[in-house]
């Protein structure tokens, strides 16, 4: 990985702004990003939802989607991490690349023992990118790592959060006051799962299928982009771009044209 | 295709160029929330006190938080360089599209409008408005035509290590002298190979008399003397 031909401007960042970044790639390569989003997430969230129907209402259909983040993720970086250099990837390039992805990325440990690592966006490109292994990997994390990805876990947590409700509070707001008269336990037994009616446990699958086809583009690309960001420090990318072209312009001033 | 970046030049009349830094979601979330609890602590110790005057309290407390909910966003933003105390502390401030500080009006506007965004329930509105938004603007910002920017810089410059200085042997503008230095107060956090890796990207293709002499040492020389040392 080169910084030069990046389509990412390069400079130091606070790791505020380069979350930020994050989110400018979500909104450049939305395109690419979620055309690989259906690919990965659609073969998941029609057994989950179809889980969630035959079985009742039963929550196992939201913790498989929930579950297959990391899976979900690496799809993502895999179409990230080309378009920053330029390289569209459509889906079908995605569907060609899955066997790879499938095997070669640490997706078994991230889907069992590391499914509950807090920097999980952070970790991935490391893993998957860098292609190093074993203890390799640990030390390269530890050098890289800092305490903003941790942070930024917490905080797309909340947006997760904020999108459900608001989804959530817009529905009743469109239902038929009389409708939610007649049904108090929507209001009372959200949180008691047992009551609530099939419609609503279903719908409440869908939405989170949505919200987290909102967020998890964005964490997956603020993570990578915390990455090159701490990586630019420690390696002084924006030094080397500045470099280069004082070194041609110091050539060029030298020569008689 | 211009490089993707979160910065917004803007072109005053005089003909100078500002950078601003937009700020997005995540730590505007977190400002918010800042402002949230600074917010209710206040209300919690005076409702304490006002509690004792019955009634009569309780409708000067009611009076007081709907002068807080609605005025404290926009006395901080007119008053405090456009943060509240929540931004304030994230790094952040609000700013007329045009880079100007805010006014009254921008700032009453865009405090009015979170009645919109608030909606349907913990600003999910205003959440969408900033995914979708290429300035992170939320509905309130695109109405009052206001931005919030980062105003935090990454790094305060840090001391070189210490030892000699030598003057400059060619030219340089200013920003290329800025960048001679910025490598030199990098020298310490990167790896000695990746120093001297980068230091030789300096090394002239052809021999000639005057050229900076493209060696850590050399550099660190150059820089110490830019920021006055000698």
């Amino acid at each position: 990985m080169s910084p030069d031909s990046l389509t990412v401007e390069i400079r130091a960042r606070t790791h505020w702004e380069a979350i930020d970044l994050g989110l400018t790639l979500v909104q450049s390569y939305w395109r690419n990003l979620y055309a690989a989003w259906l690919v990965a997430a659609l073969p998941v969230a029609f057994p989950a939802l179809a889980l969630i129907y035959l079985l009742d209402g039963s929550q196992y259909g939201l913790l498989l989607l929930w579950w297959l983040k990391p899976f979900y993720d690496r799809v993502l970086l895999h179409v990230l991490s080309r378009a920053v250099f330029g390289e569209t990837v459509n889906w079908h390039d995605v569907l060609r690349a899955m066997p790879g992805l499938l095997r070669r990325s640490g997706l078994f440990s991230a889907l069992t023992w590391g499914r509950f690592t807090p920097c999980r966006s952070f970790k991935l490109p490391i893993w998957q990118l860098e292609g190093v292994t074993g203890r390799a990997r640990h030390r390269r994390l530890h050098t890289l790592k800092g305490n903003g990805p941790t942070r930024l876990l917490i905080m797309c947590g909340t947006l997760e959060w904020v999108l459900t409700f608001g989804a959530l509070g817009l529905l009743y707001m469109m239902l038929p006051p009389e409708f939610v008269a007649s049904r108090p336990e929507l209001l009372s037994d959200f949180f008691s799962a047992d009551t609530l009616p099939l419609w609503f446990e279903v719908l409440y699958g869908l939405i989170y299928l949505l919200v987290i086809s909102a967020i998890e583009p964005f964490y997956v690309a603020a993570g990578f982009s915390l990455y090159l960001n701490r990586r630019t420090e420690l390696e002084g990318w924006d030094i080397e771009l500045g470099f280069r072209t004082l070194a041609a312009r110091l050539e060029t001033r030298q020569t008689p044209s | 295709m211009p490089l993707l970046d979160t910065i917004r030049t803007i072109e005053t009349p005089e003909g100078v160029s500002i950078r601003l830094r937009l700020a997005g979601p995540v730590p505007r979330a977190l400002a918010w929330l800042l402002d949230f609890f600074i917010r209710l602590i206040i209300y919690l110790i005076l409702l304490l006190f006002l509690s004792q005057l019955g009634k009569f309290g309780l409708g000067i407390g009611m009076i007081v938080v709907f002068l807080g909910e609605w005025f404290y966003p926009v006395l901080f933003e007119v008053y405090a360089q456009g943060a509240t105390p929540g931004k304030k502390t994230l790094g952040l401030a609000v700013l007329q599209d045009d880079g100007v500080p805010v006014g009254w009006s921008a700032s009453v506007v865009r405090n009015l409008l979170r009645a919109v965004d608030i909606l349907p329930l913990f600003y999910a509105f205003g959440l969408c408005s900033m995914l979708l938004n290429r300035n992170f603007k939320r509905l309130g910002d695109i109405v009052a035509k206001t931005i919030v920017v980062h105003r935090d810089k990454p790094k305060p410059l840090q001391k070189l290590p210490p030892g000699f200085a030598s003057p400059l042997p060619v030219w340089l503008s200013s920003s290329e002298q800025q960048l001679i230095v910025a490598f030199a107060a990098r020298v310490p956090r990167l790896t000695p190979d990746r120093a001297q890796e980068l230091a030789q990207i300096l090394r002239p293709a052809r021999h000639t008399s005057t050229v900076l002499r493209a060696d850590v040492d050399s550099l660190l020389g150059y820089a110490r003397h830019i920021v006055g040392e000698r």
